[in-house]
């Protein structure tokens, strides 16, 4: 017995001993920053000056007075729900052709993937140009086949799904490979015993394929739910808000008053806010994707 | 378990410090304005320096032409001064601010550094040094007056001006003389706001719903450096004089007339695209650009067979261009601020000459305008011409970022067909609740 508590004990001081490292790191480079922002929150702090002076919750309260802030949480929200569902069903899709062995299947495995290992900005850049009204791509080939151009970027009611589209292009390739993982780890004999039952292949995904696939898909949905609410570098790059501030979002409108503005108390105070939010939306999807199913 | 719990209590010792250090009110990395120590120095004169090596770091904004001239200038200074190293520092326009007001933040913002006409909002926040003990009245008097219009805060100088600027219109020669277009060559015979209409009209090539050639476009599009001559030339401004209101101005019947002629190129006529097309110009997808006199110098460098005409910006109740231009200011946290300062006076008046002749900016100083003929001719002349006669300085308010975003994001909304009134009073009663805090 002894020798089982020693052995323990040496267990619980190698675990800690090897999460030390990423503890210390994880402390300084997020844990500090975090408290420090709450902190700065709740004083009116200029990022050039540095002197703090204290003004209790009036940041968090200027925040919902603030009209470009309470456009930027629809604009975010709507841009997440949109991002997210569209990027796992096309995720999904692609994960289940993909899966199956055929020639040349490797490249669409790649093509697809590639994407999400691109620079975002570079991507951003292109994308811009593609939506171009007078020179992009897209408008010359609606030209060709006799339809009128859209303002992809200039019309306030479309420009914020071209952003989406954007990101889900970006994305779609890393929710695919995850979705891959776990289509390849359900055991076969399932479909099988399932086929002998009279079962269709309609049936089979909807009572084997996704309820197996719970935990790879709550994975992708909360990556891409963070990833989607702290979009930034498409709309810096491609839209910069706007126009009719229609592609006004949390993280560029932190860094407008942060960085533009030079409001570290007020910027902190929203990305507080932002803090809450993504803890609010992921805490939710835990709770609702949560599997217990053990195979 | 003595070494486990040294590893705890390592931990707790951390994560104590951390939340300590977190609580702590940080110490400003600058003292205000009032508590900088202003050390006369003799400027206009030789200045006695140290024969200790000294190693200051300047900030500038980068541009293919701009820095090899800077750089050369600062050869010159180094070759003049041996014991005083300067190492220069750039960042594109549009990320020049962010990067400068991160190093402030930082603290470690470079001795030297470039500001325009958001000195004022430096200032403002005590990280420029005040430089009105440095600057004689012999040197300020050799200045022309607007161009000390950017560096002034609550009467109390903190930079000095490196340039002046103001822009015309570029014109594609063969395209206008295609068109039979007669061109200006003084502000006399600028274009009115209805023959330059009529003029990018005439230049705009359509075929079916697609543009091949746009008649107008901007160097510096849908900001106010490039739209606010429209308020000068309607006689109209877009704050009141002490800089803390909008409405009532920029939203006066003036300023609607301004921007519903604004709005009319992109959404009624159609002679500016919304979208930049980048090299358009020297390309041949635009006949003409609205564009600074430091445009030249790069268009002459990248497409030096690109043939074009530089005619004076057009005018309507009065004629009217924007001023301003880079000017040098020191930070007040600079360990150096006497060899700092022997550099901002080489810069902006020993090699003031050089600079703008390889830059393409204007020059600032009457002295130097007055003993280069040049400045008398073309291209110079379109230039100095309005420098003298239209120029007009943005609003130097220190809330100068809000102001840019804001009237920015005004004329973005109109160019894409939002009622002009409704954006304009929008626009004013945003200005206001920032403005007037």
């Amino acid at each position: 017995m002894p020798k089982v508590q020693k052995l323990q004990r040496e267990e619980i001081k190698s675990s800690f001993l090897l999460l030390l490292p990423a503890t210390i790191g994880l402390l300084i480079f997020s844990f500090y920053p975090i408290v420090s922002a709450a902190r700065t929150s709740f004083f009116d702090v200029s990022a050039l000056s540095l002197k703090y002076d204290p003004i209790g919750f009036t940041n968090y309260i200027k925040a919902f007075q603030d009209k470009i802030f309470l456009i930027s949480i629809g604009n975010t929200l709507f841009y997440t729900i949109a991002v997210v569902l569209l990027q796992i069903l096309v995720a999904l899709i692609f994960a289940l052709i993909l899966k199956n062995a055929f020639f040349g299947v490797g490249f669409f495995r790649t093509a697809f993937f590639l994407p999400a290992v691109t620079s975002l900005v570079v991507v951003s850049t292109i994308w811009k140009i593609f939506y171009h009204t007078d020179v992009g791509i897209f408008n010359s080939v609606l030209q060709t086949i006799g339809l009128a151009p859209v303002g992809w970027l200039t019309d306030a009611n479309v420009v914020l799904m071209s952003i989406v589209i954007v990101g889900v292009w970006k994305e779609v390739g890393f929710s695919m490979l995850v979705l891959l993982g776990g289509l390849n780890i359900i055991p076969a004999d399932y479909y099988e015993a399932a086929a002998i039952d009279g079962a269709s292949g309609w049936t089979g995904f909807w009572k084997i394929t996704l309820p197996l696939l719970r935990r790879s898909l709550l994975f992708v949905t909360v990556l891409a739910t963070i990833n989607a609410i702290k979009v930034f570098i498409p709309i810096y790059v491609i839209t910069n808000g706007g126009p009719m501030n229609s592609t006004q979002t949390l993280v560029f409108n932190i860094y407008r008053n942060v960085f533009g503005y030079y409001k570290l108390g007020y910027g902190s105070a929203l990305s507080m806010i932002l803090l809450l939010i993504v803890g609010m939306v992921v805490g939710l999807q835990f709770r609702l994707l949560r599997s217990d199913v053990e195979y | 378990m003595k070494k486990s719990s040294l590893l705890i209590l390592l931990s707790l010792i951390i994560i104590a410090s951390l939340s300590m250090a977190s609580c702590a009110t940080p110490a400003p990395t600058t003292a205000p304005v009032a508590d900088q120590p202003t050390k006369v120095a003799a400027s206009t004169e030789a200045p006695a320096v140290s024969e200790k090596e000294v190693q200051l770091t300047y900030l500038m904004q980068q541009d293919a032409v701009l820095v090899p001239a800077m750089q050369a200038v600062v050869d010159d200074f180094m070759t003049e001064y041996p014991n005083i190293k300067v190492t220069i520092d750039s960042a594109p326009f549009s990320e020049y601010h962010t990067k400068l007001g991160t190093s402030f933040a930082g603290g470690n913002p470079p001795d030297i550094f470039w500001t325009d006409i958001r000195t004022a909002m430096y200032a403002s926040q005590g990280v420029l040094m005040p430089l009105d003990d440095r600057i004689t009245q012999e040197n300020r008097d050799d200045y022309l007056a607007t161009a000390w219009n950017e560096t002034i805060y609550e009467g109390v100088t903190y930079a000095v001006p490196l340039h002046q600027l103001t822009e015309g219109i570029y014109v594609n020669t063969q395209m206008a003389s295609d068109a039979g277009i007669v061109l200006p060559t003084n502000v006399e015979e600028a274009w009115t706001w209805e023959e330059f209409m009529d003029v990018a009209k005439t230049l705009t090539k359509r075929e079916g719903d697609a543009t091949l050639v746009w008649g107008f476009s901007q160097q510096r599009p849908l900001q106010d450096w490039s739209m606010l001559p429209l308020f000068f030339q309607n006689t109209a401004e877009t704050l009141s004089p002490d800089l803390t209101e909008a409405s009532g101005y920029i939203n006066s019947q003036a300023g609607i007339e301004a921007m519903t002629f604004m709005g009319s190129w992109y959404t009624t006529e159609k002679i500016v695209s919304v979208e930049t097309i980048p090299d358009g110009f020297p390309n041949g997808s635009l006949a003409m650009m609205q564009a600074p006199s430091s445009y030249r110098p790069l268009l002459e460098s990248k497409f030096p067979d690109f043939k074009f005409t530089i005619v004076p910006m057009f005018k309507n109740k009065s004629c009217g261009v924007t001023t301003g231009g880079w000017n040098l200011g020191i930070a007040s946290a600079s360990k150096h601020p006497e060899e700092a300062w022997i550099l901002v006076d080489y810069l902006t008046r020993t090699a003031h000459e050089k600079w703008v002749t390889t830059s393409g900016y204007l020059p600032a100083r009457k002295s130097v305008i007055e003993a280069n003929p040049q400045f008398g001719e073309y291209p110079w002349v379109v230039f100095m011409e309005q420098l003298e006669n239209c120029a007009v300085t943005r609003p130097a308010t220190p809330k100068y970022s809000f102001y840019f975003d804001t009237f920015k994001q005004m004329v973005v909304d109109i160019s894409v067909g939002g009622d002009v009134t409704s954006v304009v009073n929008r626009t004013a009663e945003a200005l206001d609740a920032e403005l007037g805090q």
